[in-house]
């Protein structure tokens, strides 16, 4: 399923479909994938610890 | 709900002297003499926050300081149990911050046995690590802690690489890249520098400064298309502009969600502020939890932290954003509402990424 994203509020760009973002780049899928797994997820990072949260 | 617990073992106590350290903002809190929390204050900490976490989610405990390997393994060994009995049966992760010069192989057995998630401090390549991080002899640190790093990647640990942008630093951020990529450092996240008014050691890292530091390094990053590179910040970044939520704490109106407590059991908003004792909660053998966090000091800072984003919040990028880090509003200003530092060059930062993802 395509979602669009409304990309235009800055004029930078028109709506591109997500799919279409992912495409672009490894480090977009790699992303996509994490978005994904962690829809749910409430999680949240301190700054001043780099850990990887697993 | 409190959803992570930070705890500086040994308070500000550190056996490093890095220059641009705000411990030591003229305050002198250097060299006081190392005091390691004892265990009933941390059994205090545990049980009396224990109420007040989310018990299906998991709990991230992280210790910090000053530099926390000072508490000694033993230390470790003990909270690792009370954690156990007191939290039973709750998901806990424990991550350390640690400037990694007193790291060996005991402690990484120890790290991974109880799979404490360790981060180190690297800012960058030795010629720009060790201008600010040296020792007590003014020596840098870089081979020592750079081996510490290796030890630890040796024990299979998931260890992230934490690194401070000063003005010895900022315009090189394609170094910094190659530096990542060479050593095969997977985990790395920055932050940038800056001083309270009370210093006058030139290590601030203006707006202009950062908006370049942050955009070139973006790039380099970005083009070299390695998912295997994970710079957090920037992650954290196009993750909302995917339409999910920043995780990081200064992006996304975080900080009330902490609670620090230092050696001694005093209790404050982040690990940041201890360094700032009128921003003290109050402590914890004193007053229980619940008393101090219903003050009417803690209300008031919690309130000013919020109203402190009202600006923020009619801006097109504050679910990116999130305002920004109370402490570096605090620290430059005395005051939880004071604009935001580096607000040009988030909104710079955002734009730039935008165009480049989409």
């Amino acid at each position: 399923m395509k979602t669009v994203i409304d990309t235009k509020k800055d004029n930078s760009v028109a709506s591109v479909s997500r799919d279409e973002v992912f495409v672009k780049s490894a480090i977009l899928s790699d992303i996509q994938k994490e978005v994904a797994e962690m829809r749910l997820c409430t999680c949240d990072d301190y700054e001043v610890c780099a850990y990887e949260n697993s | 709900m409190i959803s992570k617990i930070l705890i500086l073992p040994v308070g500000l106590t550190c056996n490093l002297r890095c220059k641009y350290c705000t411990n030591n903002s003229q305050r002198n809190f250097f060299n006081p003499a190392l005091k390691v929390m004892e265990e009933k204050i941390l059994y205090r900490i545990f049980s009396e926050t224990k109420p007040l976490i989310d018990r299906n989610k998991k709990l991230t405990i992280i210790w910090n300081g000053g530099e926390s390997t000072l508490a000694g393994l033993d230390f470790y060994r003990m909270a690792v149990e009370l954690e156990k009995e007191i939290f039973k049966n709750q998901e806990i992760e424990n991550g350390i911050q640690t400037n990694g010069t007193l790291i060996d192989d005991e402690w990484c057995e120890f790290f991974k046995k109880e799979n404490f998630a360790p981060s180190i401090s690297l800012d960058g390549p030795s010629w720009m690590h060790n201008r600010l991080r040296v020792d007590s002899q003014n020596n840098g640190t870089y081979d020592r802690v750079f081996k510490s790093y290796q030890l630890m990647k040796s024990y299979d640990l998931r260890v992230g690489i934490l690194g401070v942008i000063t003005p010895y630093n900022v315009d090189y951020p394609e170094e910094i890249m190659n530096w990542l990529k060479e050593n095969n450092i997977n985990n790395w996240d920055f932050l940038l520098s800056f001083e309270p008014p009370e210093s006058d050691a030139g290590l601030t890292i203006n707006n202009l400064k950062a908006t370049d530091f942050m955009i070139r390094l973006f790039d380099a990053w970005f083009n070299e298309d390695n998912p295997k590179i994970r710079i957090r910040t920037f992650r954290d970044v196009i993750r909302s502009e995917l339409g999910n939520k920043p995780t990081l704490c200064s992006w996304q109106r975080g900080c009330l969600k902490f609670i620090s407590f230092d050696n001694l059991g005093n209790a404050f908003l982040c690990t940041k502020f201890h360094i700032y004792p009128e921003t003290g909660y109050g402590n914890i053998l004193e007053q229980s939890l619940e008393n101090i966090l219903s003050s009417q000091k803690v209300e008031i800072i919690n309130q000013t932290v919020y109203d402190g984003q009202h600006e923020c919040r009619k801006c097109q990028w504050v679910n990116s954003c999130g305002g920004g880090c109370s402490f570096i509003r605090y620290a430059l200003h005395k005051k939880f509402n004071a604009p935001f530092m580096y607000c040009g060059a988030r909104k710079t930062l955002f734009q730039h990424i935008r165009k480049r993802i989409f």
